[in-house]
């Protein structure tokens, strides 16, 4: 099933510009697992709108600056 | 791979010498036992005895996993600015990730004992004995297990979708 909207991130290049943050930190810092940090960089797992937040948090930054979503051009309606 | 999925393996492998087991202490050490002797008392017991052997084989392999990632996270303590707790809490932490896995999976675990449960009823209504009732139970159980299992590692390896 193709998904309408790809939710795409800028974690890693986040991560870097914070002093090469790990990514065991930043689950330490937004309260869940490096297992879940992994999948969200790698955009296996879309998160919720409070893990979401907490990460932006974490860098300092607004959501959208974390997260942005592209239309699937591919997906069916 | 993660705590998670190494719980799940070890899980699925548990499960494996539960099932193999029951076969052989159920087929095996008797051959002239068979299911379709109502021996129901024997098969019951058969039921609890791995039903408990697997809760203290799961124990056993939690407490061996627990011990072998806390001294991975102590090695690892080293290289890393975290200390070894902060490390084991973040390898330890159930989070929404886990939640929504652990939601869809245990689904198909509810779906296969209860497809079991009915099959079982159906089988006893059609004139079958009450240990082959419990077999299938017993077996529909264990196969809900273990694609549960299956399906929380793909899960964490491939990715969830959140919808």
């Amino acid at each position: 099933m193709n998904k309408k909207f790809i939710i795409k991130n800028k974690i890693r290049t986040l991560r870097f510009f914070a002093d090469e943050m790990t990514q065991q930190e930043l689950a330490e810092r937004v309260g869940s697992s490096r297992q879940t940090i992994i999948a969200i960089e790698s955009g296996k797992y879309s998160p919720s709108l409070e893990m979401a937040f907490l990460i932006a948090d974490v860098f300092g930054v607004t959501i959208n600056e974390v997260f942005e979503v592209e239309k699937n051009s591919e997906a069916q309606d | 791979m993660s705590y998670h999925e190494k719980r799940a393996l070890s899980g699925l492998v548990t499960l494996l010498v539960v099932v193999m087991g029951y076969c052989i202490y159920g087929f095996g050490a008797r051959p002239d036992r068979n299911v379709k002797n109502d021996d129901i008392k024997f098969w019951a017991g058969a039921v609890l005895l791995f039903i408990a052997v697997g809760v203290i084989i799961t124990v056993i392999s939690e407490i061996v996993l627990y011990i072998s990632e806390y001294l991975t996270a102590h090695n690892k303590n080293n290289k890393c600015k975290m200390s070894a707790s902060q490390i084991m809490k973040a390898i330890y932490t159930f989070d929404e990730m886990d939640r929504l896995i652990e939601l869809k999976t245990s689904k198909i675990s509810y779906a296969f004992t209860l497809i079991g449960f009915i099959m079982a009823v159906i089988f006893v209504l059609i004139g079958f004995s009450a240990s082959i009732m419990i077999n299938i139970i017993f077996f529909s159980m264990c196969i809900g297990s273990l694609i549960e299992g299956i399906v929380v590692i793909y899960y964490y390896k491939v990715g969830v979708a959140n919808e």
